[in-house]
């Protein structure tokens, strides 16, 4: 028999798997495509590029970042790759573009992409999380008052990066930055990398 | 069995009992003409691969229609010329060279060895005209900050001292009967003559400089003395000698190497002409459905989901991007594509308002630096015309690529400029503008090419060098060898030979 990859046979797919839509595609106006290029279709995420799931964050916290950025607060630090890819693309909307593209995602339909890459204690992360709840609420959806945001769509692998982040002080620590300061300040309760995948793990399971 | 598995299952099920070995990568491509009614093709991206499958299918009878999601096709075969549009993102901008045929700047492929027989062959038969470029100069510059003060030393002379030096250490070897174990007294002898010449040696073995290298004299009316040699202590401080010295020893930098007459995109320009099937650019694919019968693709285009179904389909998208791609593929096709990384080589070009290079005796060849901008390209066509663009950067190395892409573009090209200085005395003053392209940045690109992850270059290939049912994926990122246009093309060869087996298994 010859060397295994040069033979060439076909596999069996014993069944497609249709593509399960929970909502169709929704149309992307044409100055907005490019977003899907990093966030993948529909803004579902694309973990090899690390750009997160946006599709169903709420307006008000997409705006948040897309200024935050513009402003320099996440994607300037040196060791932050993929903040330094969103950094320019943000850079280069106006204020009323991206109060119109933030509108725009957050009416995209939900996404039911759930990537579950982290592995943790979720049981543990379940206590962990309780001092988080006081600002993200008990069940993750976030709370527009405090600027705090939902937890649960953006991709487990994503959490772990910003909460890494925010430990780290890659992102929260440039001044004016309040919000970024905020979240950066509500980290510390966590003592290690390993609190880090259990809440993330617990998140998954919300 | 049809039971379990449906028709797929069916058509491939001597396939998979090892009955009928499809046909192996790398032979002859042939592709039996289309019969019929499966003969709907869609080719997701417009590259090299993409434009191949086009071309050879639609020759045999296949109906093919190409999704393309940037502005144009070729993919990273992209050369810039007088306003072009340069597609970074969050950076969009245009090329400022002057309107000039012979002002361009080939961002991506710039060279083709006289062994890419695959590649050559579409430029002979789609009519795309080849002059030879100089890939070495001995005459352009190895410079390291760290070694020789920081002086730029030729090439040639870094040649001919490293011979010099290496024979005089072979023949110390013989003398101290170091290789009694390996050769003979009559091979040592024979060692010792040719040692002699290859490093040019004095009488006692001694290396005290070459007029190879060069001379410090007036070379026609007098007698030439060798340059100084350089300290080989000095030079074992640095790496950078290591690219001047292996520049023609890669064997796809082999040369001479070829260069299309106008730029690489001709390549792309002569598949074009080439090609009936509609191409539909600004068309980016958002899912991918392979069924039983066929694929369905659906597409954004001007703001718009649209749907194509097909019977079979060739992705020459970026790996990367297929998990932002929805899809059915199976998982572990999906890990494989997942499992590709991003490189990040980059390039900048500069239009320089004097061929002052031509002045310092270089015409064509590569200069090397440890700088960020790690090489200097001198362009072999146009000698001796009033301007050219010569290569300010082209960098391979992910640690130098990163500072630059962060960059705004013109610090970029301040950046680039301030290190050509260390090299050539007054670089900066000749540059009258300037593009940069940082592959990762690109749109619709985002990577120079799509690297197998190490350690796990066997298992992944395995993978993705097999259709998913009816669903094969192409591009120099299905091979061994991406980074190069011929790559890409034999990678659309093996899809199509092993498409062509399969059709035919099911008709037969
Ligand atoms: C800096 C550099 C130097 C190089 N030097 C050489 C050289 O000297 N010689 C040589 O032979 N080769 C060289 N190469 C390699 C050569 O460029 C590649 O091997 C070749 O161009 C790859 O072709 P491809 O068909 O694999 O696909 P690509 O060129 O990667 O094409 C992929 C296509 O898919 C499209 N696409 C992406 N997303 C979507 C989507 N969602 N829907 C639809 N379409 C999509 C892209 O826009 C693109 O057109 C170099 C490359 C680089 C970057
Ligand atoms: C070049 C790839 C790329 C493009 C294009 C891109 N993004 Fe991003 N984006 C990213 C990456 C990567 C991140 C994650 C950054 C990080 O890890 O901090 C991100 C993060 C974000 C965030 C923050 C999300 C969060 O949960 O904090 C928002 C909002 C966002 N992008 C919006 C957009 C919009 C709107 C567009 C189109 C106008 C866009 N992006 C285009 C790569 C990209
Ligand atoms: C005092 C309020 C507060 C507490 C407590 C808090 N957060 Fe936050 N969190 C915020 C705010 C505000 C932001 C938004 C920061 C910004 O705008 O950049 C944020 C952002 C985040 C983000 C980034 C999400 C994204 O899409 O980029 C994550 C992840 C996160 N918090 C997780 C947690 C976890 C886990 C805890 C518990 C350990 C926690 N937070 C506790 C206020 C809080």
């Amino acid at each position: 028999m010859k060397n295994s990859i040069f033979v060439v046979v076909s596999i069996i797919v014993t069944s497609w798997v249709s593509l399960a839509k929970a909502e169709p595609f929704k149309d992307v106006p044409e100055k907005y495509r490019v977003c899907t290029v990093c966030h993948g279709a529909q803004l579902r995420g694309n973990e090899v590029t690390k750009a997160p799931t946006l599709a169903t964050l709420p307006a008000w916290y997409i705006e948040n970042q897309l200024i935050g950025f513009r402003n320099e607060w996440r994607g300037k630090h040196p060791e932050d790759y993929p903040g330094s890819e969103m950094y320019p693309v943000a850079e280069s909307l106006s204020e009323k573009e991206i109060s119109k593209v933030s509108k725009f995602i957050e009416a995209l339909p939900k996404s039911n992409k759930h990537t579950q890459i982290v592995k943790g204690d979720s049981a543990k992360g379940k206590e962990l999380y309780a001092t988080c709840a006081a600002c993200h609420g008990a069940d993750a959806q976030g709370n527009e008052v405090l600027s705090a945001p939902p937890l649960l769509v953006q991709g487990d692998w994503y959490i772990k990066q910003q909460l890494l982040n925010f430990k780290n002080g890659l992102r929260g620590k440039v001044s004016d930055d309040a919000r970024g300061a905020t979240m950066a300040a509500a980290i510390t309760s966590l003592n290690s990398d390993s609190d880090i995948d259990d809440i993330v793990a617990y998140l998954s399971t919300l | 069995m049809a039971s379990i598995g449906g028709s797929t299952a069916v058509l491939n099920t001597a396939h998979a009992l090892g009955l009928v070995d499809s046909p192996a990568p790398g032979k002859p491509l042939t592709i039996k003409p289309a019969s019929g009614k499966q003969k709907k093709i869609v080719i997701l991206g417009g590259g090299i691969a993409g434009l191949c499958t086009a071309y050879e299918l639609e020759r045999v009878g296949y109906d093919c229609t190409i999704l393309e999601a940037s502005h144009r096709i070729g993919g990273r075969n992209l050369t810039l010329r007088h306003g072009d549009f340069i597609d970074e993102l969050g950076r969009p901008n245009y090329c400022n060279f002057d309107e000039d045929p012979n002002l361009y700047f080939n961002t991506g492929p710039a060279r083709i060895p006289g062994h890419h027989r695959r590649l050559l062959g579409y430029c002979k038969t789609l009519g795309v005209p080849l002059h030879v470029r100089a890939n070495e100069s001995r005459l352009a510059y190895c410079h390291d900050t760290n070694a020789f003060g920081g002086k730029p030393i030729r090439i040639g002379q870094v040649i001919s001292d490293t011979r010099g030096f290496l024979s005089e250490l072979v023949q110390k070897g013989v003398k101290a009967d170091a290789f009694d174990q390996e050769l003979s007294k009559d091979d040592q002898e024979r060692l010792m003559a040719f040692s002699k010449f290859f490093g040019d040696l004095k009488d006692n073995g001694v290396y005290e400089g070459t007029t190879r290298a060069g001379s410090k004299t007036e070379r026609m009316l007098d007698h030439s003395t060798p340059t100084d040699t350089l300290n080989f202590k000095e030079m074992l401080k640095s790496n950078t000698w290591w690219s001047a010295v292996f520049a023609s020893e890669h064997y796809d930098w082999a040369a001479p190497v070829m260069e299309p007459i106008g730029g690489m995109d001709r390549i792309v320009a002569g598949f074009a002409r080439n090609i009936k099937s509609p191409i539909y650019l600004q068309s980016q694919v958002q899912s991918i459905e392979v069924l039983d019968d066929g694929v369905t693709v659906t597409y954004l285009n001007k703001g718009k989901i649209k749907t194509i179904k097909s019977d079979y389909c060739f992705n020459n998208i970026p790996a990367y991007f297929m998990s932002g791609i929805e899809n059915n593929l199976s998982k572990p096709y999906t890990d494989a594509l997942a499992s590709m990384e991003r490189g990040h080589l980059f390039k900048v070009a500069f239009q320089m308002k004097k061929r002052f290079w031509e002045e310092e005796g270089i015409y064509g060849g590569i200069s090397y630096t440890n700088q960020n901008i790690s090489q200097l390209w001198y362009p072999s066509h146009d000698i001796h015309t009033e301007k050219g663009i010569m290569l300010g950067a082209y960098g391979w190395d992910t640690d130098r690529a990163l500072p630059l892409e962060a960059m705004e573009l013109d610090e970029r090209l301040k950046y680039a400029a301030s290190q050509g200085d260390k090299i050539h005395k007054n670089y900066s003053s000749y540059i009258e503008a300037g593009a940069s392209v940082m592959w990762a940045r690109m749109n619709h690109m985002m990577g120079c090419s799509a690297g197998l992850p190490e350690g796990r270059e066997d298992e992944v290939l395995s993978r993705l060098y097999k259709p998913e049912g009816r669903h094969f994926m192409i591009g120099d990122q299905v091979s061994r060898h991406s980074g190069w246009q011929e790559a890409a093309l034999a990678s659309a060869h093996n899809a199509m030979n092993q498409f062509s087996h399969m059709v035919t298994e099911k008709n037969a």
